[in-house]
């Protein structure tokens, strides 16, 4: 578990202890304010690592509005169902688009000079793009389902991380 | 010279339309990525015509996809697309046609596609979004 969110368990432990307290001085006050924050903004994150329900029905519904000629395979929907499901928390959500071969492309495009473009055709290997500024690069990422290829999740981060607490170490 | 009138040579200066006509080719920032991968034969259809007057790039758009309802036009120069490793040759009938071509290729379909990819994302960030409303 990376540090940041190893202290953030034990403040959040401390704020259930003092959540319930009666009668506190201004001085605890202040700490159990300072800790609800905390807790508010964990909350927030922690929604941020789990599927997200909108993203996998905005897939669904944009499949269901493509035409036959450039409806994705049903592996290729599942895969990008578990590419979806396996982004690190953190990471700004990607624009989903039906792509003209039939596969299904997902975009951070974060700004004009900082994109990632990550393609899901069903064969089990992604080709991506990514511009950074003047930098830029493509390759071809294996995904076996269970998380982010470890390449194409830093090249993520540096494109479209959102949240630095959550950067993998 | 060519039956439109225009050289038959692109200078790297020269303006270029590419229309847009797919809502998903297109968000509020701009032409996304998609808007410049070339079809399966390699050939990514341009217009020779700058920004204004806008009258001319619509009759362009509808000359050049008659019917279709054109949401707008990603603007780059000749220039961009020559430092992207591609080239512009014209190409008409229609008139001011264009195609960028010199796309990578690979036998690996996959690696193929995402060399294509990063030549359109270089695109996508030269380019200027000019909405036909």
């Amino acid at each position: 578990m990376p540090a940041t969110l190893s202290r953030l368990g034990s403040a959040l432990t401390l704020y259930s202890l003092v959540a319930g307290a009666q009668g506190v001085s201004p001085e605890a006050a202040a700490i159990d304010k300072d800790l609800a924050n905390v807790a508010a903004d964990r909350d927030q994150s922690v929604s941020l690592s789990r599927p997200s329900a909108r993203l996998l029905s905005q897939l669904t519904e944009l499949v269901a509005l493509t035409t036959a000629e450039h409806r994705p395979s049903e592996l290729a929907i599942r895969e990008a169902e578990f590419l979806l499901r396996s982004l690190t928390p953190g990471l700004s959500e990607p624009e989903i688009t039906i792509e003209d071969d039939a596969a299904i492309a997902l975009e951070w495009l974060s700004s004009r000079t900082r994109m990632l473009s990550v393609s899901v055709n069903g064969s089990g290997r992604l080709a991506y793009a990514w511009l950074n500024g003047s930098e830029s690069g493509h390759a071809v990422a294996r995904f076996v389902g269970n998380y982010l290829p470890p390449v194409l999740r830093e090249i993520a981060w540096e494109v479209a991380g959102a949240d630095a607490a959550f950067r993998p170490e | 010279m060519l039956p439109s009138g225009l050289s038959d040579s692109i200078a790297a200066d020269e303006p270029l339309a590419r229309f847009v006509h797919e809502s998903n080719k297109f968000n509020k920032s701009g032409a996304k990525p998609g808007a410049f991968m070339p079809p399966a034969n390699g050939l990514l259809s341009v217009a020779r015509h700058p920004k204004e007057p806008l009258d001319g790039l619509r009759f362009l758009a509808e000359e050049f996809l008659p019917g279709v309802d054109v949401y707008g036009a990603a603007m780059l120069s000749a220039g961009d697309a020559l430092n992207t490793g591609l080239s512009v040759i014209p190409e008409e009938p229609p008139p001011r046609h264009a195609n960028i071509t010199g796309w990578p290729t690979s036998s690996d379909p996959e690696l193929q596609k995402a060399a294509r990819k990063e030549k359109a994302l270089k695109l996508a960030s030269a380019s200027e979004w000019v909405p036909f409303g």
